[in-house]
């Protein structure tokens, strides 16, 4: 008999909806925890003894026992499902306690994770990527991540380029609507500086583009899409923002490159990665970031490249008989 | 309010109101932003200079539907989500902050 496909996520995950949809197309069971809503939408309970040991979960009216399980798909573990009288310290307990309850999931099964959550955890700092990065021997963009201040003056007297900021992480809530993007180091930013010591950040070289890439991989399978960021000129630095008004392709990656990305994937122990590059006008291949949780939604539909059957692929084959 | 919170709250916010729901259309507004908490306290961080506005986006009504396990239209109980073949739909994985699939 077939495992099952447990995906661990949220109430609202689109590209869980897409998943589910086409597991239930090829006759997969399938699973959905939404564990944003445990504990108090969802049961979980472990039980040990010298004999046995024993999980399961009922989520949405349905009994899954985790040793039914062949391959999660995890997305989300915050739990966040409280009672809204619960006091503030109450309510700090309820949540390391639920924590504590989920993170056995880890460890009691020989499921396929995608991707498991300690190797995603560690896959996404920024200077474990571009240390990664050089040693499968990628191209990196000379780069200084620090609080320090005068590190950061001393980088941009020594540079020859224009130099651009990034975050190590995306702030919630900063300025509602608002979001961080990598912006250039003008002269007037650069006199804020000394502000740098509360929150350490990405200093860059600016790297002269052609184009961009999104690379979506899954196992061993690469999905590469060719965005033409510099067509429009607001777009030219950072093509978040106005990814609806650009062009994509899916394209070839040259084999030397896929192969390194590969070997990078392997370093942190991922399943799935989203990567990042600039391929410059002469023709380099430079590594940015790899997203462990990268979105590929808008990717597939404005490619065609078939992400979410990859993934389903990827998630059924461990739990065939 | 911690971020978990926040989650459920902007979760509350986007299935709760009217038909129409903009969102911050960029990718990479993460559910778990590391450095939220220290950027949310103080107006004198360094990153404050380099927010900026995404893309507004919409999405359509929708609600939960236990028995499928995925968002339906309220109305119809038609899934939203079921087939990757419309951008309007398909990116707002690349600009929801509530989403569980995020680019830093």
């Amino acid at each position: 008999m077939m495992k099952t496909i447990l995906l661990i996520t949220a109430r609202f995950d689109p590209a869980a909806d897409l998943l589910l949809a086409e597991l239930r197309r090829r006759g997969a069971p399938c699973a959905r925890w939404n564990t944003d809503h445990f504990p108090l939408d969802s049961v979980l309970t472990y039980q040990a003894s010298n004999s046995e040991f024993r999980a399961q979960f009922v989520s949405d009216d349905r009994k899954i026992d985790f040793a039914a399980i062949g391959s999660v798909w995890w997305q989300w573990d915050l739990p966040a499902g409280f009672p809204a009288e619960l006091g503030v310290e109450e309510r700090r307990f309820a949540e390391t306690e639920s924590q504590l309850a989920l993170a056995a999931l880890t460890t009691i099964g020989d499921f396929l994770w995608i991707n498991h959550p300690k190797q995603e955890r560690s896959a996404k700092s920024k200077p474990a990527q571009l240390f990664a990065a050089r040693q499968v021997g990628l191209d990196i963009p000379r780069t200084l991540v620090t609080n320090d201040p005068d590190a950061v003056r001393q980088f941009v007297a020594g540079s020859g380029a224009q130099i651009v900021y990034k975050g190590l992480s995306q702030p919630r809530d900063v300025e509602p609507g608002k979001a961080l993007f990598t912006g250039l180091l003008t002269r007037e930013r650069l006199a804020q500086i000394d502000r740098i010591r509360f929150t350490p950040g990405i200093f860059q070289e600016r790297v002269e583009k052609s184009h961009e890439l999104r690379v979506t991989v899954i196992g061993s399978r690469i999905f590469s899409a060719k965005i033409e960021s510099q067509a429009l000129a607001q777009a030219a630095l950072d093509w978040r923002p106005f990814l609806q008004d650009l062009k994509y392709e899916a394209i070839q990656l040259p084999p030397e490159i896929e192969a390194k990305i590969l070997a990078l994937m392997k370093i942190f122990g991922l399943v799935y990665g989203a990567f990042d590059f600039i391929v410059t006008p002469d023709g380099r291949y430079v590594f940015l970031e790899v997203n462990p949780s990268g979105q590929y939604m808008w990717i597939e539909c404005a490619t065609g490249l078939e992400i979410t059957a990859a993934l389903a692929d990827a998630l059924m084959a461990p739990c065939r008989p | 309010m911690s971020r978990l919170e926040g989650t459920i709250m902007n979760a509350k916010r986007i299935f709760s109101t009217n038909f129409v729901q903009l969102l911050l259309g960029i990718v990479g507004v993460g559910v778990v932003g590391g450095a939220a908490g220290t950027a949310q306290a103080s107006n004198d961080i360094f990153a404050r200079q380099f927010l900026n506005k995404g893309a507004a986006m919409t999405i359509p009504k929708m609600v939960y539907c236990p028995r499928l396990q995925v968002m339906v239209d309220p109305l119809t109980r038609q899934p939203i989500y079921e087939k990757n073949n419309n951008m309007q739909l398909a990116k707002v994985t690349a600009g929801c902050s509530d989403c569980p699939k995020y680019d830093d």
